[in-house]
């Protein structure tokens, strides 16, 4: 029987601390109530005692990478939408697209490359490709931008192509950029032709060496909340291949809340406000 | 240590006008902090001067018994709060408190947002200590808070005595994208450092406190407070990684390359090791804390 409905302070640091430290994914003081609330669930299911013993559980247990699966799922369920974390989105536009338009080496070509891996039903890719049209008609006209979109689900990016979203997932879209680049379309809205064009989608499997060996070199390298189920040894090797397709002076963007620190020192940690990136020197 | 020299304290005083019209700083405040600079003074002294002014005893129980220390025995008392806190502590907490009534939120003409500019500010105090602790100088943790508290307080000495000079300056920034500090120097040909450093002088706060307001953007220039200064700095770059930033422009910036970390590394080496991800993850969390001071100090 369930004895202690909430988990207190220490157990809850124990948690997130083991959680860090296995897969770089630190759940802020905010998820602790979500977290309470999986858990308890977790306990029920499984027959723990309490908080603690399903800490103990987690901690000791030679099952925990498939718990913390499970976790995580359970935590960060349902947060793809577009302009998904501001301030990372923010910095993209207003820091380094002005950045790296302004490089010696990078005018011959004139062109900007970005890769969004783990590209899920496409919210993400169609966001960069919005940003980046609306800075290059303010400030850089005769720029290109070119987005390529990888993830693993032949159905995601099936739904990812089409590009018709509900207003639950566009919950953060500004307006003008809804009015600009969306029609409506019933109850959903379809991304328009020239937002589409900019992007282009393709199977990705992150830990097929084949398939990591065949990406173009790249400016931006988002992948967001993906690599948290991997672990050290793939994510490493995930990370390696990312540092050599970008060039030189481009920038990796992990999850909001996710670290690289015990996977690289490679790459020059840049802060920006509210977000952080990896760049490439 | 930066000294002030005449012809920049001219021009401070044709901006800003009489320096006799800066607010003061209460009474109250004052006495402790000198008495806690005394190596004589003892836990009495402080308790009975405080004792005259209970509004500022009653926030001071407040906040040491608040998340903000979280202590684990309740402080029903000062002289409890002064042993367990200890009187360097307190003396620092009853200055930031006092901070308050210093620059009460009258209706008026306002360049920026107070509520935010306090945010920053405590915020900027409450990371250094957190700092401060992490390093292993817990008892350096009073002195960086109110470094932390004060460092801006030129600019709200700006926005209230030169108004429409300032609201340029800070208009110009925002456009440009720049740190409101490069403009100053470059309309004024000084900086909040210098005018906050007037105040800091008429105070008479400790040299501490006053190379933290003076020198946070150079904290290379300070004296013997360099660390805490450095430290300060640091704090306030960590406001900046997690939003909560004030006056400064958006650019990107590395911590490992900045001055304060260099100079923080030279005293304290293991920062080297210090996860600064997982840091600025912790450090947001600890937002909360910051509001609920602010909540009690101003209340």
């Amino acid at each position: 029987m369930v004895t202690t409905l909430t988990m207190d302070d220490k157990t809850f640091k124990s948690l997130r601390d083991f959680i860090y430290e296995k897969s770089g994914i630190y759940f802020s003081d905010q998820k602790k109530y979500l977290m309470e609330t999986k858990i308890l669930e977790r306990i029920k299911e499984r027959g723990f005692r309490d908080f603690n013993e399903y800490a103990y559980f987690l901690m000791y247990s030679k099952d925990y990478k498939e718990e913390l699966k499970y976790l995580f799922n359970a935590i960060t369920i349902n947060e793809t939408s577009f302009f998904r974390n501001r301030p990372q989105i923010d910095a993209f536009k207003n820091n380094i697209l002005p950045e790296l338009i302004g490089l010696p080496d990078r005018q011959t070509f004139k062109t900007i490359t970005i890769l969004s891996a783990g590209c899920s039903t496409g919210e993400e890719p169609y966001t960069l490709a919005m940003v980046c049209k609306e800075f290059i008609n303010a400030k850089a006209k005769d720029w290109r931008v070119m987005v390529e979109a990888g993830d693993l689900s032949e159905a995601a990016l099936a739904q990812a192509r089409e590009g018709v979203y509900n207003s639950y997932t566009l919950r953060n879209v500004p307006p003008q950029y809804l009015e600009k680049y969306f029609i409506k379309d019933g109850d959903n809205y379809r991304v328009k032709d020239e937002i589409k064009k900019m992007v282009r989608f393709y199977p990705l499997n992150l830990t097929d060496d084949a398939q990591m060996r065949r990406i173009t070199k790249k400016d931006v390298i988002f992948c967001r909340n993906v690599m948290i189920y991997f672990d050290d040894a793939v994510k490493k090797k995930v990370v390696n291949y990312f540092y050599d397709v970008l060039k030189v002076s481009g920038y990796l963007i992990i999850g909001h809340s996710e670290s690289l620190h015990n996977i690289t020192r490679a790459f020059k940690i840049v802060h920006f406000p509210g977000a952080l990136a990896y760049k490439k020197e | 240590m930066k000294e002030l020299s005449n012809e920049v304290k001219e021009r401070i005083v044709e901006i800003i006008g009489d320096l006799d019209s800066l607010p003061t700083l209460p009474h109250v405040a004052a006495q402790v902090m000198e008495l806690s600079m005394s190596s004589r003074s003892s836990v009495r002294e402080i308790a009975k001067i405080l004792e005259t002014d209970p509004a500022l005893t009653s926030k001071v129980l407040k906040v040491a018994n608040s998340a903000f220390y979280g202590l684990k025995q309740q402080v029903n008392s000062l002289e409890l709060a002064l042993v367990v806190l200890g009187m360097g502590e307190i003396s620092h907490l009853v200055m930031s408190i006092s901070v308050f009534s210093a620059f009460p939120d009258v209706p008026g003409k306002k360049t920026f947002n107070r509520e935010q500019f306090w945010v920053h500010s405590a915020g900027c105090g409450h990371f250094a200590r957190v700092i401060a602790r992490r390093l292993g100088e817990p008892s350096l943790s009073g002195e960086v808070f109110v470094g932390g508290l004060l460092h801006d307080i030129g600019k709200v000495v700006l926005d209230e005595k030169a108004h429409d000079v300032f609201t340029d300056i800070f208009t110009r920034a925002q456009e440009e994208d720049r740190a409101i500090y490069d403009v100053e120097r470059e309309k004024l040909g000084f900086t909040h450092e210098e005018v906050g450093l007037v105040l800091a002088q008429k105070w008479n706060l400790p040299l501490s406190l006053q190379e933290a307001i003076s020198s946070h953007h150079h904290p290379e220039e300070a004296g013997k407070s360099q660390f805490t200064v450095a430290v300060v700095r640091m704090a306030d770059l960590f406001c900046k990684a997690n939003a909560i930033g004030y006056g400064g422009d958006s650019k990107g910036f590395i911590f490992t390359e900045d001055i304060s970390w260099a100079l923080v590394q030279k005293i304290k080496p293991e920062i080297a090791s210090l996860d600064i991800e997982k840091f600025t993850f912790e450090l947001n969390d600890e937002i909360k804390k910051v509001k609920d001071f602010i909540n009690i100090a101003r209340g």
